[in-house]
């Protein structure tokens, strides 16, 4: 249900009809089609209508109730609602090709009439019709020139259900208002200007919008509004552990896990893996599961977040050393495999139980089972990178709460409420898409059953997604059990676990602002990605601004990288050759080129984000950039998107005409066949354009 | 040639094509392509089913035809691509636009 009532353009100065019915602006209403929906808008006129009264009579513009006029102003809001779906029915009338706007034309159609609706509605109810010529081109120029000028813009906050809350709708009222009494009054010498009777039509309009836009919650917006309720019943109990969370705070600040004396190449990579002894005086990592258990939840979240974080930073220096290593770590792993050794720690990363691992050594000898090795880490390191920044986004509000004091949450809520929520949100949606992936790949055989870790993640991953649904109190057990898991793993060692002994490995401090940053971007692309329906659009684009940047120091300056799907970095080193060589070939130099898709960020675009290659076969998605490209793309008719900055996708299967035109088409055979897969290309203006609107990995010319 | 469908689930449309295609359509994956596709990749004869869905900037893939909820991309040699769009047509799906080079 779509319909919606905002921005009351009720000509009160003129007072020629129902007072503060609550009309349709059309901004954004797609037309009322279900009984549910009628009765919604209804209800919300009516009693916008009434309220109108009421304050109207408070402040002496009117001198009585009366219920007929209410019956009327429930009648025009479903009438403006069903003109305003009609209306989003032509092209001529909406914004382009955006589904739920209409342009100024169509509000200023509208707006005349809601005249004659309001008009007819009166007579339904027995009441004089009010009707005047002027009122309806009074309100077809309010409606054209409010749209102008952006009043009641529909599209700002909260995908158009209301005019951006009950404040921005009282004062469009007002504005429209104004707008209609400089129209009335200039043109046709009519009407005055009543401000009590502004004021009363504003507030009942925007309380009847209110009521509407609560019946209109879409379903994502309802668990919006429920993350809300459980952050606020997050913020109660984390006052109540205020004492015992200033005391982990306190002590872990004291056990700073940092430790930049690991061994580093000269490319500043991990070289081995060892212990690192400040792990082991961290001493909260010394608790028994059962004494974690009892510590408060905020507690157990920064407890789980470090322990796997030390595992994610391992699995990135396994795959180092994996590219680097040569054949003398494959031996080791191999060597550990035919011990059974079902802790080793590529082996546990990359899913495989030691029978498997041998098995595989034999079948493809050392090199092809090195790059299977390196990438399966990749894929697991990726799903933890994910799971961890939303953790780490958690656990930097809990830091702020405990920091700032029991009121930091509110505050914070006051302040901007959808980044709080939505803050939420893609914490635990990138949590539960973090353990799915893990999990989708346990049972589709990526991973070994036997793995015992990535099994409980498997677990934890179908739990969440069953059980929980969106709810930041399962989400924070999901993280405790993550602990548990932890220390069990440890405990099953016999050694003091793999997760400690190993301890945490560091590069330089360069290095980990990189990881950082590079972790962040992930992490915030991926929360937008999937809570894209339910977020406001001021937050989304600054989060994706935010995200893009990111994207770009990572592409840029982030750790050499290579998409999946390739057999080994020489496979994408010939890849590379290949594409770059012929771009030479159909006359196209110095073109910038950077993957991109699921090939970059380990898991599909769209919920529920399998992993690459898994289920289906991932395409390679590759953008392309260079200023002859660019040009070349636009005048053999290549359509473009994004405000000129980029063409839409070009491939074999759906544009070959355009392919053919710009000389690309054996090129991207080529590359199909090389590949085993779909080549997808987008040739943007700018290689900065690509890397912002989407995670990447360059691809290096040779 | 493009043919749209105004409304429908990708899943359940795959089926139906499959049935009156006789054919067997395999599911592939392509942030450029909005997510999860279906393909059918032949030596002459390449048919893409997917979304229209809404990309970056705002508007549906398929601009022109927003209204139009899947999309199916024929291409591939002139006999097959005219044998596709006949069953097509038969079964009431819409022809958007058709091109040749």
């Amino acid at each position: 249900m779509t319909g919606s009532v905002a921005g009351g353009v009720v000509t009160a100065t003129t007072s020629s009809l129902t007072l503060g019915g609550a009309l349709v602006s059309g901004g954004a209403v797609a037309g009322i089609g279900t009984a549910a929906a009628v009765t919604s808008v209804f209800a919300g006129g009516l009693v916008g209508s009434a309220v109108s009264q009421v304050v109207g009579k408070a402040l002496g513009a009117v001198e009585s109730f009366s219920l007929r006029k209410a019956v009327a102003g429930g009648f025009t809001s479903v009438a403006s609602a069903g003109i305003a779906g009609a209306l989003k029915g032509s092209k001529s009338f909406i914004e382009g090709a955006k589904k739920g706007a209409l342009n100024n034309l169509g509000r200023a159609v509208s707006g005349a009439s809601n005249v004659i609706a309001g008009a007819a509605a009166n007579k339904i109810v027995g009441l004089p019709s009010g009707f005047r010529w002027a009122n309806v081109v009074a309100n077809a120029s309010t409606g054209y020139i409010g749209g102008r000028f952006g009043l009641s813009d529909q599209d700002s906050l909260f995908a158009g259900v209301t005019g951006g809350g009950f404040s921005q709708d009282f004062f469009s009222g007002v504005a429209n208002s104004a707008l209609n009494y400089a129209v009335t009054k200039g043109v046709f010498n009519e009407g005055s200007w009543n401000t009590r009777s502004v004021v009363a039509n504003a507030f009942g309009s925007a309380i009847g919008n209110s009521i509407v836009a609560e019946l209109s919650l879409t379903k994502e917006q309802k668990e919006l509004r429920k993350v809300q309720n459980e952050i606020e019943k997050l913020k109660d109990k984390l006052a109540g552990d205020d004492v015992a969370n200033r005391k982990v705070l306190d002590q872990l600040s004291k056990n700073d896990t940092g430790n930049s004396s690991v061994p580093v190449d000269a490319k500043d990579r991990v070289i081995t893996i060892q212990g690192d002894d400040s792990l082991r005086k961290f001493k909260l990592r010394d608790l028994s599961p059962e004494e974690v258990a009892k510590l408060p939840q905020s507690e157990r979240l920064k407890y789980g977040y470090n322990a796997l974080a030390d595992v994610y930073i391992q699995q990135e220096a396994a795959i180092n050393l994996l590219e680097d290593g040569g054949v003398g770590v494959i031996q080791d792993i191999v060597n550990a495999a035919n011990n059974k050794d079902d802790y080793n720690p590529f082996l546990l990363f990359a899913g495989l139980s030691p029978e498997h691992a041998s098995n595989l050594f034999e079948t493809h000898g050392a090199n092809e089972f090195g790059s299977i090795l390196r990438d399966r880490i990749s894929q697991t390191s990726a799903n933890m990178g994910a799971f961890l920044e939303t953790a780490r986004m958690f656990a930097n509000d809990i830091d702020g709460l405990l920091i700032h004091g029991p009121n930091a949450f509110e505050n914070l809520m006051l302040m901007d409420g959808d980044k709080v929520a939505t803050l939420g949100l893609t914490s635990i949606a990138g949590t539960i898409g973090a353990f799915t992936g893990f999990g989708a790949m346990v049972q589709n055989g990526s991973l070994d059953n036997d793995v015992r870790t990535l099994r409980a993640m498997s677990q934890i991953g179908i739990m969440a997604v069953s059980e929980s649904g969106f709810r930041i109190d399962n989400a924070l057990n999901t993280i405790g059990e993550s602990v548990s898991m932890g220390l069990w793993s440890r405990g099953e060692s016999g050694s003091g676990g793999e997760f400690a002994a190993f301890g945490l490995l560091r590069g330089s401090a360069l290095k980990r602002i990189g990881q950082q940053f590079a972790k962040i971007g992930r992490g915030i692309k991926t929360g937008v990605g999937r809570i894209w329906s339910g977020a406001g659009s001021a937050v989304k684009s600054l989060t994706g601004k935010i995200g893009g940047y990111l994207n770009k120091l990572k592409a840029k300056f982030g750790p050499n990288q290579m998409p999946l799907g390739f057999g080994g970095t020489s496979d994408f080193k010939l890849f590379g050759k290949s594409l770059h060589g012929g771009l030479d070939a159909a006359g196209f130099k110095n073109v910038d080129a950077a993957f991109q898709g699921s090939s970059v960020t380990g898991r599909a675009f769209k919920a529920p984000h399998d992993p690459f290659d898994v289920g289906r076969v991932s395409d390679f998605d590759i953008a392309l950039s260079s200023e002859g490209l660019f040009e070349k793309a636009r005048d053999v008719g290549v359509g473009l998107r994004a405000k000129g900055t980029r063409t839409g996708p070009l491939s074999l299967e759906k544009t070959p005409d355009l392919l053919e035109r710009m000389g690309l088409t054996q090129l991207s055979a080529q590359l199909a066949l090389d590949a085993g897969r779909p080549v997808n290309f987008m040739i943007f203006k700018s290689i900065d354009d690509a890397i912002s609107r989407s995670q990447s990995i360059i691809l290096p010319r040779p | 040639m493009l043919y749209g469908v105004e409304t429908g689930e990708l899943d359940n449309f795959r089926d139906e094509m499959e049935k009156i295609l006789d054919v067997s359509f395999s599911a592939h994956e392509s942030e450029y392509h909005g997510g999860e596709y279906f393909r059918l990749a032949e030596m002459d004869l390449n048919v893409i089913l997917q979304e229209n869905f809404m990309e970056d900037d705002g508007e549906v893939t398929e601009a022109e035809f927003p209204e139009q909820e899947l999309l199916i991309y024929i291409s591939g040699d002139e006999i097959r691509v005219c044998e596709v769009s006949d069953v097509l047509r038969k079964n009431n799906f819409s022809l958007l636009k058709s091109s040749t080079y």
